[in-house]
C-alpha cells in the first residue's frame, strides 16, 4: 500500500461518522443515548437537589431530606434544570460529535442561522397559539383512552407539582426560566437537534419526524398526554426541518410552555382544571384552530427548500 | 475451522440473520439457568419460615439473576466471534447483547407460563410469603402496609407475562448491549482495515 492510497483511506475514516466506523446505526446510537439521558438527568436532579438542600443548611439529616425532596418543589425546579441543560443539552451536544463525518456538530444539530430563520421563528410562535385549540382537544381526546392507574396517578402528581409551585406567590419569572426556556433549548437540541436528525440519517425524514415526536412525547412520562406532546413535538419537528434551523422550534417550544405558565399563574382554576367536555373551545374555535393550523404548515412547506420524497 | 473463518470474514458482511444462532443459543441457556434460580430460591422463601430480614430469598436471588443474566451479552460475542465472524465491530456487539437480553426475557417469561400451568398457585404462595417476611420484620406498622402493598404488587407483576416483557427487555436488553460491548473489546479481532 503506497502513501496516497494511505491517506486516502485515512481521510476516508475521518470523513465517516464514529457511529458508522464502530458497527452502530445512528438510530440505535440515539436510543442508546436516550436511556443514558433518562437515567443520568434523573441521578443529576436528585444529586443537585440534596446538594442545595445540604449547603443552604436547609437540612442536616436524612428524615429532614426525604420530607424536603417532596415539598422543596423550587430545589427539585433548579435540580431538574440542571439537568435539563448539562445532560440533554450539553452532554447531547458531545455525543452529536459521534454522528458526524464532513459536517461539524452545529451544522448537524442545524445550529444554522440565515435570513429566512427570523420569519420561521414569528410563524413557528403563531403556529403555536394557533394549533393550542387542537391541542386542548387532543389531550381531551387522550383522556378517554383508559390508562393504568399508576400512570394516571403520576400524572396527576406531576400536575399537583406544577400548580403548587406555579400558584406560589413571586414564581412567574422563576417560572418562565424553569419551566418554558431551559426545556426550550434544552429538549429542543436533544429531540429536534440529535434524535430527529440521527433517526433522518437512518430512515429519512419522515420516520424521523414521526418517531422523534412519538418519543418526544414518552419521554416526558405523561401516557395521559401523549397525543397533545407528541402533535406538538411534530409540529415542531416540521419547523426544524423545514427552516433547516433549531431555532424556529426552540422560540415555539417557548411560546408553547410560556404560555402554559401565564396561563397557570393568572387563572390557574382553569389551567389545572380536568378536561371536560363543558371546558373545550367551541367547535368553530377548534374548525379555525385546524384550518389555521394546515394553511400555516402549507405556507412553510411550500416556502421551503425542502421537500418530502415523491 | 477458526483459520476459514478468519480468512472469509469481514465485519461488514455480518447482517442480522448472523446475530439469532448465538442470541438465541445464549439467551436459551441463561433463561434456563435464571428461571431455574429463582424457582428454587421462590420455592425455598415459600417452605422457609419468616425471617425478617429485608435480605430475603426472593430479593436475593432478583440480584443473582441480574448479576449473571449480565454475562450473556459477553458470551454471545464470545460465541459469535468463535462460530460466525471474529471481526464483530462494537455496535454490532451491542446490538447482539441486546438481543440476547431480549431473547432471554422472552423464553423466561414463556416459562413462567409454562410454570403457572404446573404449579397455578405458586405465584400467591410467593406473595403470602413475602407478606408474611415483612411482617416479621421489625417495622412500625405505619411501615409495614405500604411496603406489604408494594412487594406484593412488585410480585405479582414480576408474575405477569407482559410486565415480564415490557419491563425486562429494555432493562435487560441494555444492560447486556454493555456487556455485549465488552464482549466485543475482549474477543473480537480487530478490523484488518484498522490496522494501518
Amino acid at each position: 500500500m503506497n502513501n496516497s492510497e494511505i491517506s486516502s483511506q485515512w481521510a476516508e475514516r475521518l470523513n465517516t461518522p464514529w457511529v458508522e466506523r464502530k458497527g452502530f446505526s445512528h438510530w440505535g446510537m440515539a436510543l442508546l443515548w436516550l436511556v443514558v439521558v433518562f437515567v443520568t438527568s434523573q441521578v443529576v436532579v436528585a444529586l443537585v437537589a440534596i446538594g442545595v438542600l445540604f449547603v443552604t443548611g436547609d437540612v442536616t439529616n436524612a428524615e429532614e431530606l426525604l420530607t424536603a425532596l417532596e415539598t422543596r418543589l423550587d430545589v427539585l425546579f433548579i435540580g431538574n434544570s440542571f439537568g435539563q441543560i448539562f445532560i440533554l443539552g450539553l452532554a447531547s451536544f458531545i455525543v452529536a460529535g459521534l454522528h458526524v463525518g464532513q459536517e461539524t456538530r452545529a451544522q448537524f444539530l442545524r445550529f444554522r442561522w440565515t435570513q429566512e430563520t427570523p420569519f420561521y421563528i414569528i410563524a413557528g410562535a403563531i403556529l403555536m397559539l394557533v394549533i393550542q385549540p387542537m391541542v386542548m382537544f387532543l389531550g381531551y381526546l387522550n383522556s378517554l383512552v383508559p390508562a393504568p392507574e399508576m400512570l394516571e396517578e403520576m400524572h396527576r402528581s406531576q400536575y399537583q407539582m406544577f400548580e403548587d409551585f406555579l400558584t406560589s406567590d413571586g414564581v412567574f419569572l422563576i417560572g418562565i426560566f424553569h419551566i418554558a426556556l431551559v426545556p426550550a433549548f434544552a429538549e429542543e437540541l436533544l429531540f429536534r437537534g440529535y434524535i430527529m436528525r440521527a433517526f433522518e440519517k437512518s430512515g429519512g425524514i419522515i420516520v424521523a419526524l414521526i418517531l422523534s415526536s412519538l418519543i418526544f412525547s414518552l419521554f416526558h412520562l405523561q401516557l395521559t398526554n401523549v397525543l397533545p406532546l407528541a402533535t406538538l413535538g411534530l409540529v415542531m419537528g416540521l419547523l426544524t426541518w423545514l427552516s433547516g434551523s433549531i431555532w424556529p422550534a426552540a422560540v415555539a417550544h417557548f411560546v408553547n410552555n410560556g404560555s402554559a405558565v401565564v396561563m397557570a399563574t393568572t387563572m390557574p382554576d382553569r389551567a389545572f382544571a380536568d378536561i371536560t367536555p363543558e371546558l373545550l373551545p367551541p367547535l368553530w374555535m377548534l374548525i379555525g384552530s385546524a384550518v389555521l393550523t394546515t394553511i400555516l404548515v402549507k405556507v412553510l412547506y411550500d416556502k421551503s427548500n425542502y421537500k418530502l420524497p415523491a | 475451522m477458526e483459520e476459514e473463518l478468519d480468512q472469509n470474514a469481514s465485519p461488514d458482511s455480518i447482517s442480522f440473520g448472523d446475530f439469532m444462532p448465538s442470541a438465541s443459543l445464549v439467551g436459551l441457556i441463561f433463561s434456563v439457568v435464571t428461571f431455574a434460580i429463582s424457582l428454587a430460591m421462590g420455592y425455598y422463601q415459600i417452605s422457609s419460615e419468616p425471617s425478617g430480614s429485608l435480605l430475603s430469598p426472593a430479593i436475593l436471588s432478583g440480584t443473582v439473576v441480574c448479576l449473571i443474566s449480565i454475562l450473556a451479552g459477553v458470551l454471545a460475542v464470545w460465541h459469535f466471534t468463535k462460530e460466525v465472524n471474529p471481526y464483530i465491530k462494537l455496535g454490532q456487539g451491542a446490538a447482539l447483547g441486546f438481543l440476547t437480553g431480549a431473547v432471554m426475557v422472552v423464553f423466561t417469561a414463556v416459562f413462567g407460563e409454562f410454570w403457572n400451568f404446573i404449579d397455578p398457585e405458586y405465584t400467591e404462595k410467593l406473595v403470602e410469603a413475602t407478606i408474611a417476611n415483612v411482617e416479621a420484620m421489625d417495622l412500625p406498622d405505619a411501615q409495614k402496609q405500604p411496603m406489604i402493598d408494594s412487594m406484593a404488587d412488585s410480585v405479582r407483576q414480576q408474575e405477569t407475562f407482559l410486565s415480564q416483557v415490557l419491563w425486562g427487555i429494555p432493562v435487560t436488553g441494555v444492560l447486556n448491549l454493555l456487556t455485549g460491548m465488552i464482549g466485543v473489546k475482549i474477543f473480537a479481532k480487530k478490523d484488518r482495515q484498522e490496522t494501518f
